[in-house]
């Protein structure tokens, strides 16, 4: 509570192919995942991981085109990343790619898709009106859901 | 192989404090997995950094919750004077650890009601809430409201409280020990609520660390983790505190976690209360936020985050509250799997729902 | 492993009195520091427009060509933030909340001009609760409540 002296509030910035790698050494050294922050700043999408070990911070950014946001997912190391993928996907329109234990969109429910990121290329008017068939798409993504869910497990 | 169902729980349950959805997947009475979904209370707050200043902006983020309103205007608080690299007064610090713990009693205390409510035991969930009442009464008292209290702001806290009413906090909390004591013998020892917590929605310390959780969920399986052991909050510290862990792991573990750690924060409330220093509450404050920062608080619930980004205006770009329920959602799922049908209530209830944090 | 050990607890609440009180009849009592609703000395206002802009709920509206003053009751949450900004100090939280309803308050006070008052001063003088405070205050205030319907405030304190 004293002047806050959080170690470490350095966020250094990487490209999507280097984040990997930095990811992959905090999980040797024994790092939690805190909290994934996406935010939308130019006409970019950028996407915050924030690891935690002691009182240190470890701290990475990933810049993404706001049209068309693509990143590798973390789940195969940390597998509760999915809470904080699905959201940033669902809210932001970003895609994990390899996202273990994928809601399909249907984690984080609102009235219009990805209604944080308006520059999103593929929103379409289809996708808006999916709210409709929600019981529907329920029923099948139980199916999609239960079949990662035994594959992937809990990372 | 079974016929499976599918049933939907929620967002409308009686045993519910707030609207989640759970789609459970069912072979007779056994859950075979559940199915989160919420965003049934996103409001946006986070987006409302646009259109109101961030001396404001606190009383937006104060409303995201109810239970944990404290924890999260001193959490933005924190995080904007990191940004601007704002000391604030000890008198401040010792307040703030005050109401901080009085928070803590508050939602524990209401957290047990709940977990009585949601097996059923109806007059132990109300005699609880009798004692809520009087920390209630307490706040009203001292902040100026019962369940948002307004009270802190970047640089210190709006208004002081003086020494007779520290008295009368501290002699309050002494007539209450006893009665809560009472209260905890019930939920501690009595069979029929050892036959509904014990052995029901079990996590190792492997599984809870792999999992993610934090808070009175991972010190319930084992696991030592508690943002008030760092060197930065020496306040805690230097009151001898010792976080409260139990190893067995299951429901009944993480009640006598949050037990004790009820007790504990009364003894540091008093502790608090005999070392307070004079002085200011508060300290001017000019410039605006520039750079982003991160805070780290331990809400009732667990760690939370409070990340904020300024660029040297009076709107900040961006500000992000990441709390403990975001947390523990994996832990709720994987204990979820498993289970009897009966025991979904209290499996949610255990990890101490507050979705409308997680939704902000 | 104890059966019944709630069993002290139940009887003595069952031989007891009630922990409840019997609000609505028995008056809710409020302490000294209740953060309530919000009152206003229109005379003292100058109508800078500080306190509208720093409410986080937009529920109070300043209008500086008719000096009006207006404050939508059902959406102030009582956080006085208007009341640390105002320079004047003619604004303060009163020691109740707003009384429930079933419609949403609205409660304008204006600024009379100075004939006005004098007219107004000649006219209440038989009222003997003019006589606490300030002839011209009070008589500006009373005659700002006759336009608008007052359901709690009586004579406010002075700041």
């Amino acid at each position: 509570m004293t002047g806050q002296t959080e170690k470490n509030q350095n966020i250094t910035t990487l490209g999507a192919d280097g984040l990997l790698g930095f990811v992959q050494e905090r999980k040797i050294e024994g790092w939690r995942l805190g909290v994934m922050i996406a935010n939308l700043a130019d006409e970019n999408v950028e996407v915050i991981y924030v690891f935690e070990k002691g009182n240190n911070l470890s701290n990475v950014r990933v810049v993404l085109p706001a049209e068309d946001p693509g990143i590798p997912s973390i789940t195969f190391l940390y597998g509760y990343a999915f809470v904080y993928e699905n959201e940033i996907h669902d809210l932001f329109g970003v895609v994990f790619e390899g996202l273990q234990l994928d809601f399909g969109g249907n984690y984080f429910v609102t009235a219009e898709k990805t209604p944080w990121n308006p520059l999103l290329a593929r929103v379409s008017p289809e996708a808006l009106q999916s709210d409709d068939e929600m019981g529907d798409e329920t029923g099948s993504d139980t199916g999609q859901v239960s079949e990662k869910a035994e594959e992937g497990g809990e990372g | 192989m079974a016929k499976r169902t599918v049933i939907p729980f929620g967002p409308q349950h009686p045993v519910l404090p707030e609207p989640v959805h759970l789609d459970l997947v069912l072979e007779d009475e056994t859950v075979v997995e559940a199915i989160p979904s919420i965003g049934y209370i996103h409001r946006g707050l986070e987006k409302l950094v646009e259109k109101r200043e961030w001396p404001e902006m606190v009383s937006v983020i104060e409303r995201i919750c109810g239970i944990c309103s404290f924890g999260h205007g001193m959490g933005y608080c924190l995080s904007i004077e990191g940004n601007m690299g704002i000391q604030i007064p000890e008198r401040a610090e010792y307040l703030r650890l005050i109401w901080h713990e009085l928070g803590r009693v508050h939602s524990h205390l209401l957290w047990l009601g709940l977990l009585a409510d949601s097996f059923g035991f109806e007059s132990l969930y109300m005699h609880t809430w009798k004692l809520r009442e009087t920390v209630l009464d307490l706040f009203e008292r001292t902040t100026g409201g019962r369940v948002i209290f307004s009270v802190c702001k970047v640089g210190g806290l709006r208004r002081d409280v003086d020494a007779d009413t520290l008295a009368l906090m501290e002699r309050k909390l002494t007539e209450l020990v006893p009665e809560i004591e009472e209260l905890a013998k019930v939920f501690i020892e009595d069979s029929s609520v050892g036959s509904r917590l014990k052995g029901v929605g079990v996590l190792t310390a492997e599984e809870a660390a792999a999992l993610g959780a934090v808070g009175p969920v991972a010190r319930g399986s084992g696991l030592r983790m508690d943002v008030r052991l760092e060197e930065k909050d020496r306040l805690y510290v230097d009151l001898g505190f010792e976080p409260c862990v139990e190893t067995a792991g299951d429901s009944h573990a993480r009640c006598v976690v949050r037990i004790r750690e009820l007790f504990q924060s009364i003894e540091l409330i008093k502790a608090a209360i005999q070392r307070i220093p004079d002085g200011e509450v508060s300290v001017p404050v000019k410039g605006n936020p520039e750079r982003e920062y991160i805070a780290r608080v331990e809400q009732p619930r667990g760690e939370a985050y409070y990340y904020s980004k300024g660029a040297g205006e009076k709107f900040l770009k961006r500000i992000r509250v990441r709390t403990p329920t975001n947390a523990n959602i994996p832990a709720m799922v994987k204990t979820l799997a498993g289970a009897q049908l009966a025991d979904v209530p209290i499996l949610i209830l255990t990890i101490d729902p507050c979705i409308s944090c997680t939704e902000r | 492993m104890k059966f019944l050990s709630m069993g002290k607890v139940v009887l003595r609440s069952l031989f007891g009195k009630p922990s409840t009180y019997g609000y609505p009849f028995t008056p809710r009592e409020y302490p000294d520091t209740l953060r309530g609703a919000i009152g206003i000395d229109i005379d003292a206002c100058i109508f800078c427009g500080l306190c509208a802009r720093k409410c986080p709920t937009d529920a109070i509206e300043v209008n500086r060509q008719e000096k009006s003053w207006t404050i939508k009751r059902m959406q102030c949450v009582y956080c006085s933030y208007c009341v640390d900004t105002c320079m004047k100090n003619c604004l303060w939280t009163e020691h109740t909340h707003v009384v429930p309803d079933t419609v949403k308050q609205v409660d304008t006070y204006k600024q009379e001009p100075p004939e006005a008052e004098e007219e107004a001063a000649e006219e209440q003088l038989e009222t003997p609760a003019s006589t606490e405070a300030s002839l011209g205050q009070t008589d500006s205030e009373s005659a700002g409540q006759a336009e608008t319907p007052e359901p709690q405030e009586g004579e406010p304190a002075d700041a």
